[in-house]
């Protein structure tokens, strides 16, 4: 049941964000024109640096769109499917909450790392394809001296270094949706407007962990001003801070799905 | 199999409360297979509530509740067909995605009965359900629920805000789509029209059961017909 949730869910989804994507390569491919156009030799002309500026911001702009708009469907997605009159539906089909929650998790999971992969795409799109291509035979080339070199420098496997930053995205990733659905499900209670509240619940939440964070922060921040290190110990101390954040993240994702498991199971209301 | 031997639905002591509102108090209330029956009752009477809790959307404050001898869970669900009384798909959806959905969750779903019946009404596979009419939305709907070789069908006001002839072709579907053995709880406060497809009735007034009888019983030893009866119970 929860693959024909999961099924169902990326073909739902899909549509929005091929279509998005699909946008963005063209803004790109614009800017990418525009860009190179004006970057041949010549007399500067006013008109054509406002355009190519004009086009450049509204690149930086679609940028940053993917991203927020890859946000703002997802969690509309798990509200009106869930919350709203969709809800009748899911929540009558032979399957459990949980089942339903993970599915979505999974599912608004890849679609942020599809848009990161796009976003990281669209910039080197901007750089020449030759020298990219370029660089990246050279990095390839020479992997074998730059992971010695790394491992001799700071003490640490670059693979174990490379893991463990996929690992904090992929648990952060996970962290913060988890964070979007327990705050939707805790406004899901209130009597009238949901969706504001939940926003109140999210925004509570985010406060609260940014509290934490300071002074966690506070504790790190000393050691690192005040004792001199080398930068194998520097190394050390980002894998213990990555790896503590890893952990309560992952607390915290625990924590954010009971919650939501624990209302829509027991405390469900739809309107 | 021994789930037969269970009567569809037990509810005893049933409360559900909505903040301070009371919408159930310690209802009582058992009903058998093979028969269609009428939960009416005026506005407000906890009809809807009943209907979710045994659906499985809704948890009470205390009490039992078994359908088929089970607690409402994801295994109720899979003998359990609910029609809610809203529009509840999503706007998009083309009649094909609709028979594919419900085929892929529910073993008991006759795709192909479903598909006969819409096609009856003159829709297309490629048709959305936003370029429908209103009854024709809702004629999907149940024939989706009806479609079902379900154990339980709960019916919520299955024929309000649809015109006549609509409403006809609403209870006949029922009437001819229902699996021998399975029950049809379905919920109105249009007592005259849907009379005539009763087997039994049971009256719901402040959260609680106030009557339950066979509609023959209320012919034949009342001398009224259920709408009359109604009249007289839920006087104002």
């Amino acid at each position: 049941m929860l693959g024909k949730l999961f099924k169902y869910e990326m073909k739902s989804t899909a549509r929005m964000f091929l279509l998005m994507y699909a946008a963005m390569l063209v803004v790109t491919l614009v800017n990418r024109i525009s860009y190179t156009f004006l970057n041949r030799e010549g007399p500067s002309n006013w008109m054509l640096d406002t355009l190519g500026g004009s086009v450049m911001l509204l690149y930086v702009l679609s940028l940053a769109a993917v991203g927020v708009l890859t946000m703002i469907f997802l969690v509309l997605r798990f509200y009106k499917n869930l919350i709203r009159a969709e809800g009748y539906l899911m929540f009558t089909l032979p399957v459990t909450p949980a089942q339903n929650l993970l599915s979505k998790l999974f599912t608004s999971v890849i679609w942020y790392f599809a848009s990161a992969l796009v976003m990281l795409v669209s910039i080197l799109l901007m750089f020449p394809i030759g020298e990219t291509m370029n660089f990246l035979r050279a990095v390839l080339k020479s992997w074998g001296e730059i992971s010695a070199q790394f491992q001799q420098v700071s003490g640490m496997n670059i693979y174990a270094l490379l893991g463990l930053f996929f690992l904090t995205a992929l648990v952060g990733t996970v962290a913060f949706v988890l964070q979007t659905y327990a705050a939707m499900s805790v406004g899901s209670l209130a009597n009238s407007h949901k969706l504001v509240c939940s926003v109140g619940v999210y925004i509570g939440i985010y406060m609260l962990q940014q509290v934490i964070m300071a002074l966690l922060l506070v504790g790190f921040g000393r050691v690192l001003f005040e004792t001199d290190l080398s930068v194998q110990q520097g190394f050390s101390l980002l894998q213990t801070v990555l790896w503590t954040q890893i952990l309560l993240e992952a607390a915290l994702s625990v924590g954010f799905f009971l919650v939501s498991n624990y209302i829509l199971k027991r405390k469900l209301n739809l309107e | 199999m021994m789930e037969q031997q269970y009567p569809i639905i037990e509810c005893s002591s049933v409360t559900k409360r909505y903040g301070s509102r009371t919408a159930l108090n310690g209802l009582n209330l058992t009903l058998n297979r093979g028969r269609i029956v009428g939960l009416l009752g005026p506005n407000g009477s906890g009809k809807t509530t009943l209907i979710k809790l045994l659906a499985g959307l809704l948890v009470p404050e205390s009490g039992n509740i078994r359908v088929s001898g089970m607690p409402p869970s994801v295994e109720t669900k899979k003998i359990v067909s609910y029609l809610p009384d809203k529009d509840y798909l999503n706007d998009w959806m083309k009649v094909t995605d609709l028979l594919a959905f419900f085929a892929d969750f529910y073993a008991d779903f006759d795709r192909q009965k479903a598909l006969e019946m819409m096609q009856r009404l003159g829709l297309n596979p490629e048709d959305r359900l936003r370029s429908m009419s209103k009854g024709t939305r809702e004629k999907v709907q149940l024939i989706l629920v009806m479609s079902r070789n379900a154990e339980l069908y709960l019916l919520d006001e299955p024929i309000g805000g649809v015109d006549p002839a609509a409403r006809d072709y609403i209870l006949n579907t029922i009437i001819t789509n229902y699996s021998e053995n399975a029950a049809v709880l379905l919920s109105t406060h249009l007592i005259y029209d849907i009379e005539r497809v009763l087997e039994e009735v049971v009256f719901i007034s402040n959260g609680q059961v106030m009557l339950q009888s066979s509609v023959d019983e209320i012919r034949e030893q009342q001398g009224k017909s259920v709408d009359g009866l109604f009249r007289e119970v839920f006087r104002c």
